[in-house]
């Protein structure tokens, strides 16, 4: 997904443009991290993996429509930038347990229905595409036409990953199974790997024209 | 926000309606077109939390104070151009 900075074929973007361009991508930096951390369960990679991003965003400035969603647009860098760190095996569906206990428990006062610890463990055992596809919708508050655009895949098919992705963590959190620790099972590794070549297939538009 | 398919999931789920507790993770779902329109005063009352904790989930993050790497990141953006 990287291009060339000079194609001939950009238009020149103004003084304005840069400006409103580095303003907007200093908005989203929160939610790339937001993203990023859904993806791929630990925090500090998920901040090394927005800075790639943010890097590959800068360079490609000039690609990005002004006027559009810096949001939308970024994701797809990100999510481009984690299917190949995926691919090199960097993550490996682990997660930092540690962190995300502490950082991840409902307020208190709630009736604290659902550890959030157990919501989020039980996103991460989710195949990456339908992880990807319930945090675009369920967590980022995109509609499934924009994730569609994001994940470069049809309309139906998000509707299809994020119906499983809430099936399977309903079946989760109603059956009591959701992982206590890190999924180190190589047979889930290996399906889940699976999974992201098949979302790999599938390149997000906006980004990577 | 839409909740149609909530009731539908619930019933087929089985789940708890009586304690706060309750699990209504579909009241987010966007409205399918042509399947099991919403029936008013069949979609459970309560708001969702299985749902909200997804959202709460992000948000943490997006309410997150900036780490200082990003900042300086940023910075060196402008400096660069």
């Amino acid at each position: 997904m990287d291009h060339s900075a000079n194609d001939g074929e950009l238009p020149q973007r103004s003084a304005d443009d840069r400006r409103a361009f580095k303003r907007e991508l200093t908005q989203v930096v929160p939610h790339l991290r937001a993203f990023a951390r859904g993806l791929c369960g630990r925090p500090d990679m998920a901040d090394d993996l927005v800075q790639e991003a943010l890097l590959k965003a800068w360079a490609a400035r000039d690609r990005f429509e002004p006027g559009t969603s810096m949001r939308a647009w970024t994701f797809v860098i990100l999510r481009n930038a984690y299917l190949t760190d995926m691919r090199r095996n960097r993550f490996r569906g682990e997660y930092d347990e540690t962190v995300a206990e502490r950082i991840l428990i409902a307020p208190a006062g709630q009736e604290d229905p659902i550890h959030l610890g157990d919501l989020y463990r039980a996103l991460q055992t989710l195949p990456p595409e339908r992880r990807e596809a319930l945090l675009l919708v369920g967590a980022g508050g995109f509609s499934y036409e924009e994730a569609a655009t994001i994940c470069g895949c049809a309309v139906g098919t998000i509707k299809s990953r994020v119906g499983r992705a809430r099936a399977a963590l309903a079946g989760m959190i109603e059956d009591g199974t959701v992982p206590g620790r890190s999924i180190g099972d190589p047979a889930a590794h290996q399906a889940i790997m699976k999974e992201l070549e098949k979302a790999a297939s599938g390149n997000g538009k906006s980004a990577s024209r | 926000m839409q909740l149609c398919n909530r009731a539908r999931l619930s019933a087929a789920l089985h789940l708890p309606s009586s304690t706060g507790a309750q699990l209504q993770f579909m009241a987010r779902d966007k409205h399918e077109k042509g399947k099991a329109a919403p029936k008013p005063g069949t979609a459970a009352p309560r708001e969702p939390d299985w749902t909200a904790g997804l959202k709460q989930l992000y948000d943490s993050v997006v309410e997150e104070p900036l780490p200082e790497a990003f900042k300086d990141l940023l910075r060196k953006l402008d400096a660069a151009d």
